[in-house]
């Protein structure tokens, strides 16, 4: 652990946090838990799960990667991602034309929707687009600021692979 | 308590004593129950985060060779189950990997009661890095480690949360002060 802090006001306010206060009756939990009165089951059962989710994740974005670096380098990623799209109606990856393309895709039964691996994309997609409305509203609150302008095309690149990455897989 | 109560202590909560592993649980909860209560900003999920890390301490406490103190093992403990439990966060935004948080400067309004109160306002993400770097003094690379993301990544959200601290103070009336 390091302590390096530059701001002396800044270091002071945290010496005085205030420290909070558990609930009086937390300890009956743990000491519940000591006893074996309950035993936490189904956290483990969502760990393995977990794990492999991860690793298929990990999978997934090796293989983008690969795909990515190892395709022709003169066309522009734009480009390539609109001849990935194909039959979208548009060749940009407007959001809505995006939903629209894995809505019709996924309307009927189709097993890839139900891929742990697109179900996990599709969260993860969630999850980016959050991002971007969350650093978007930073830059408003805060006003310009470089770095947050860098984070939020970082997260821009990022909702376009993963959506590069969910037409790749409804187009098979 | 010294290090030869501690000991003691350590040795009866090993033997499953109830009133000692009580006694440990009171001497530290305060502490930790306000660093998982900065890194999970929920009261419910506080207490949830202090629960299975108390079971995690009692039950491993044979393993604690007493080469760090037993608030900072127990503390590690803690962290990493706060963290656990506010998984979810997509950390991976990151942007360039400088020395960011000089451009960001406190002035003596910003009092231990304010900056609580202000932190738990924050997004997940850049609260955690703060809680971990500024408060519990973990270096990037821990954070990084801990959090799985870059130390880029730990820089910038480290910025994103002195950023919005300082937009937070300065709503709130807290003016910094101008230069001449």
């Amino acid at each position: 652990m390091s302590t390096g802090r530059k701001d002396e006001h800044l270091a002071q306010a945290i010496k005085s946090l205030p420290e909070h206060t558990p609930a009086g009756d937390a300890w009956e939990g743990i000491l519940n838990e000591l006893e074996g009165e309950t035993k936490p089951e189904k956290q483990r059962e969502i760990g393995w799960w977990r794990y492999a989710a991860a690793l298929l994740l990990i999978a997934s974005a090796s293989l983008v990667i690969y795909t990515i670096q190892s395709g022709p380098s003169d066309i522009h990623f734009g480009e390539e991602l609109s001849e990935l799209m194909g039959s979208l109606p548009a060749e940009s990856v407007a959001d809505e034309e995006f939903e629209t393309f894995r809505d019709e895709e996924c309307s009927g039964f189709r097993e890839v929707c139900e891929l742990p691996q697109f179900k996990t994309l599709m969260t993860e997609l969630t999850a980016v687009e959050a991002e971007v409305v969350n650093i978007a509203e930073m830059i408003e609150t805060t006003g310009y600021d470089e770095f947050l302008y860098k984070a939020k095309n970082k997260a821009d690149q990022e909702t376009i692979r993963i959506k590069k990455e969910l037409v790749k897989l409804l187009r098979g | 308590m010294n290090k030869a109560e501690e000991r003691r202590l350590i040795k009866k909560c090993i033997r499953q004593d109830r009133l000692a592993q009580r006694m440990l649980y009171e001497q530290y909860k305060n502490a930790m129950f306000s660093t998982a209560y900065r890194i999970t900003s929920d009261y419910d999920l506080s207490h949830d985060v202090m629960q299975e890390g108390f079971i995690k301490v009692f039950k491993n406490l044979e393993r604690f060779r007493g080469t760090g103190t037993l608030g900072s093992w127990i503390k590690t403990i803690i962290v990493r189950a706060a963290i656990r439990a506010v998984q979810g966060l997509h950390l991976h935004v990151e942007i360039e990997e400088r020395t960011m948080d000089a451009e960001v400067r406190f002035d003596d309004n910003l009092t231990g009661q304010l900056l609580d109160e202000l932190l738990l306002g924050l997004p997940d993400k850049c609260r955690v890095v703060f809680q971990l770097i500024e408060v519990e003094g973990y270096a990037h690379k821990e954070v990084a480690e801990l959090l799985g993301i870059t130390t880029g990544t730990s820089k910038s959200q480290l910025h994103y949360a002195k950023r919005l601290l300082k937009e937070k103070l300065q709503n709130r009336g807290y003016e910094h002060r101008k230069k001449g």
